[in-house]
């Protein structure tokens, strides 16, 4: 049963099926939303620091901006964009859409994805949603800017934030919840029934544990979002008043707590969904660069099932200020304590792949050890949100924003970078630049630590995560300096991105020929010579070994054997 | 172009658009279960709720609709089981019949909701009226898409001069069913509840 295809331009790289090319897509997808997000993230550190003074130019401040100065309701769009931006236009198509359309087939043995139609449309669906989002900054009252939780009353047509970019934004998210939807039950599908002979559950790397325990959650709880956005969407378009109460109703029977359940429901499973897919890569990458197997490979996956499980039922610890019943909000906090223990386990499952380990300090590595700091910093500090006691004081102020940007956004972004640097030679044929990736790493780590940390140090002073212009209130005046400092390191951090992008389209065009396996990785994906062409394998691959065979003493010659590789007896 | 010649089309087996299928109808379901856990907490703190179906035209209009769907799943069944023994003009009938029926049902519930607007029971009257259209109106959604799909696996099933293709039958009929029961389920938490 072979066929071959005379491609067209359209069919090969726009309108493909095959999964490496959606993989590049929504790679592509991704960055773009990710410089996106980043630069308006160093707008609002701008604004936070020097809360009077007009943008600089080269902060592109007069392109935007009339005078150069953000108003608060400029503001109020920035934090909402730059948070909706990042976790579902950025993120989730980098880690999810790029690293899951690109790795799951290739590692698990597979021709393509199960559904390679609807993983074609899943892209285009994503795309409509970009073009949707984007539109909504066309509008003339600007887009969206309820915050990225959109809680009514903001986010209400009556009594809410003025103009149409709300339901341009709750429209878009729709759109990108049926790509990601898509996308999920391609995933779950694939990994179920696409294994190659051999490729047992617990031989599969982690990395596709990873990706496939966050498209199970997806496609269970993204239709519960989806539920609240169709409220929310009918609200604002024919009237309905779901989330309307007190003094703004017309009509009685509205709850805006509601949305907020709804949301959560959805919103700490989402945490997860963007953060296993960096747990798993990081699980891989470690056991790699360390010549190791993983420590623990199985408890590591049956942690992250543990999770998986446990993060469905700790919604009601973000809304702790919201008067629930103090008995209601133990039982919150207990459940929400409770996954220290997996994560735990699994940390200490990292450290024993490091411990006496061969380490190779290569861009992928240095990303993937970044994880575990920014990780388990995130994840100590999260102790402090989930108890009810003090998450009543830090509430909604910088500690949160410093804790769940050390969890979900350093730990994904520098898990995606490590995918970044360790699958471009399979992706592009092509190496990149290792010292500019190491330095790419130090320019990017220090500063980030930098910024939020002290965020943390904000929020416990007392700084609310939404304020405008901090320098209002005379309390504050204290940490103005620690303001200051923030946005300088900020501004390192983003433009050190800059390294990134050279070395990435320079790579690109430039590159040294990579060979086959340059890191001496044993996954399946590596057995292949570069360009693969459609369809991967030429013979289906029998898998004899798990995905961390390395330093086994069985293998005389070298310190690895490719899972599709008989042990030597 | 390439020397080695791969196998670019994914042969799908039947089981894994089944399985492919069933997570789809489990998204849906979750769909369903957050919308109508939403209703009940909004019917639980509502001080008066007005039963969309006390007005007895409303009532045997969802009665008559819940009676459509059934039949609709019967037909579908024949025209499934005249897919087994291969034929066409069977097949085309039944399921013609099951889509005609889909149609009548959508007809029925737009002439319901037009009923329920002329006595002053609007989306934006109350906030029964805002959870009976939202539900009614997802689920009538879904229903169109069902149609499409239906419509897609007449033709796909058919389109080879004496054969029946019984797969996209059976992965239609899976969503179809699924269908017919959440109505049930809706119309028993709507107008009896």
């Amino acid at each position: 049963m072979s066929e071959h295809h005379e491609q067209t331009f359209w069919t090969k790289y726009i309108f493909s099926t095959d999964h490496k090319v959606i993989a590049k897509q929504f790679l592509w997808l991704g960055l773009f939303f990710l410089a996106f997000g980043g630069f308006q993230a160093l707008l609002i550190r701008w604004q936070l620091a020097y809360p009077d003074q007009p943008l600089p130019w080269w902060l592109l401040g007069t392109l935007f901006y009339e005078g150069g100065v953000i108003t608060p309701d400029h503001y109020n769009a920035l934090f909402t964009m730059h948070g909706t931006i990042m976790i579902f236009w950025a993120i989730t198509p980098m880690l999810i859409g790029a690293f899951g359309n690109f790795v799951i087939p290739l590692q698990i043995g597979a021709p393509d994805m199960a559904f390679p139609k609807l993983n074609m449309i899943s892209f285009w669906t994503m795309f409509l949603a970009s073009v949707v989002l984007l539109a909504s900054y066309l509008l003339p009252e600007g887009t969206a800017a309820g915050g990225w939780t959109s809680y009514p009353p903001l986010s209400a047509p009556v009594g809410g934030i003025a103009g149409e970019g709300q339901t341009l934004w709750t429209l878009a998210l729709t759109l990108a919840g049926t790509s990601t939807l898509m996308g999920a039950v391609n995933y779950i599908i694939t990994v179920v029934r696409m294994r190659a002979p051999g490729m047992t559950y617990f031989r599969m790397p982690l990395s596709v544990w990873g990706l496939w325990l966050t498209s199970i959650l997806n496609a269970i709880f993204v239709p519960i979002i989806a539920a609240g956005l169709i409220l929310l969407l009918l609200d604002r378009t024919i009237g309905t008043q779901f989330f309307v109460a007190g003094g703004l109703a017309t009509v009685e029977g509205g709850d805006p707590l509601l949305y907020q359940h709804v949301f959560w429901i959805f919103g700490h499973p989402e945490v997860y969904i963007l953060i296993l897919p960096a747990w798993g890569i990081v699980s891989d990458l470690l056991s790699v660069f360390s010549r190791k197997p993983a420590f623990g490979a199985r408890v590591t996956a049956i942690c992250m099932c543990t999770i998986v499980v446990l993060s469905s039922i700790v919604w009601g610890h973000h809304m702790y200020t919201t008067g629930m019943s103090p008995l209601l909000g133990k039982a919150f906090m207990f459940l929400t304590l409770l996954i220290s223990i997996p994560s735990s386990i699994f940390f200490l499952n990292w450290l024993g792949t490091l411990w006496r380990g061969n380490l190779h300090f290569d861009p992928p590595m240095l990303f993937a050890m970044a994880v575990l700091w920014v990780f388990g910093l995130g994840g100590l500090t999260g102790l402090y949100n989930a108890t009810v006691t003090s998450d009543i004081y830090l509430h909604d102020t910088m500690f949160v924003v410093g804790h769940f940007h050390y969890t979900m956004a350093a730990s994904v972004l520098f898990g995606g970078l490590a995918a970044i640097y360790f699958w471009f030679p399979k992706m592009f044929g092509k190496k990149m630049n290792p010292l500019l990736g190491k330095l790419h790493f130090w320019i990017s780590f220090i500063p980030l630590n930098y910024v939020f940390f002290n965020m943390m140090v904000l929020g416990y002073a007392g700084q609310h995560r939404r304020l405008y212009d901090p320098n209002e209130y005379e309390f504050l005046a204290p940490i103005n300096d620690l303001n200051i400092s923030i946005t300088f390191f900020a501004m390192v951090l983003g433009f050190s991105q800059l390294i990134f992008a050279y070395n990435f389209i320079n790579s690109m065009i430039n590159g040294e020929k990579a060979e086959a396996n340059p890191w001496k990785a044993n996954t399946l994906e590596w057995t292949l010579e570069g360009p693969i062409p459609h369809g991967n394998f030429a013979t289906t691959p029998t898998v004899y070994n798990g995905p961390h065979e390395y330093s086994n003493p069985a293998v005389k010659d070298r310190d690895w054997i490719a899972q599709s590789e008989p042990m030597p007896t | 172009m390439s020397t080695q010649v791969l196998q670019t089309k994914v042969k799908t087996d039947e089981f894994t658009s089944f399985l492919g299928m069933l997570v789809v109808l489990g998204s849906i379901t979750m769909l369903f279960v957050a919308l109508i856990v939403s209703y009940s907490i909004l019917r639980i703190q509502s001080s008066m709720w007005i039963n969309p179906g006390m007005g007895s035209i409303a009532f045997q209009l969802g009665v008559i609709n819940t009676i459509i769907l059934m039949i609709s799943s019967w037909t579908y069944y024949k025209g499934q089981q005249y897919a087994v023994t291969g034929s066409r003009r069977k097949v085309r009938q039944w399921l013609g019949l099951t889509l005609g029926l889909g149609v009548v049902f959508l007809l029925t519930q737009l002439n319901l909701w037009r009923i329920l607007i002329d006595s002053g029971m609007t989306a934006q009257s109350n906030i029964v009226g805002s959870v009976f259209y939202m539900l009614t109106g997802v689920h009538g959604l879904h229903i169109i898409a069902a149609i499409i799909a239906l419509s897609w696996a007449i033709i796909r099933s058919t389109r080879v001069t004496g054969t029946v293709e019984i797969r996209p039958i059976k992965l239609v009929g899976l969503l179809w069913h699924f269908l017919d029961f959440l109505w049930i389920c809706l119309f028993i938490s709507i107008f009896i509840i």
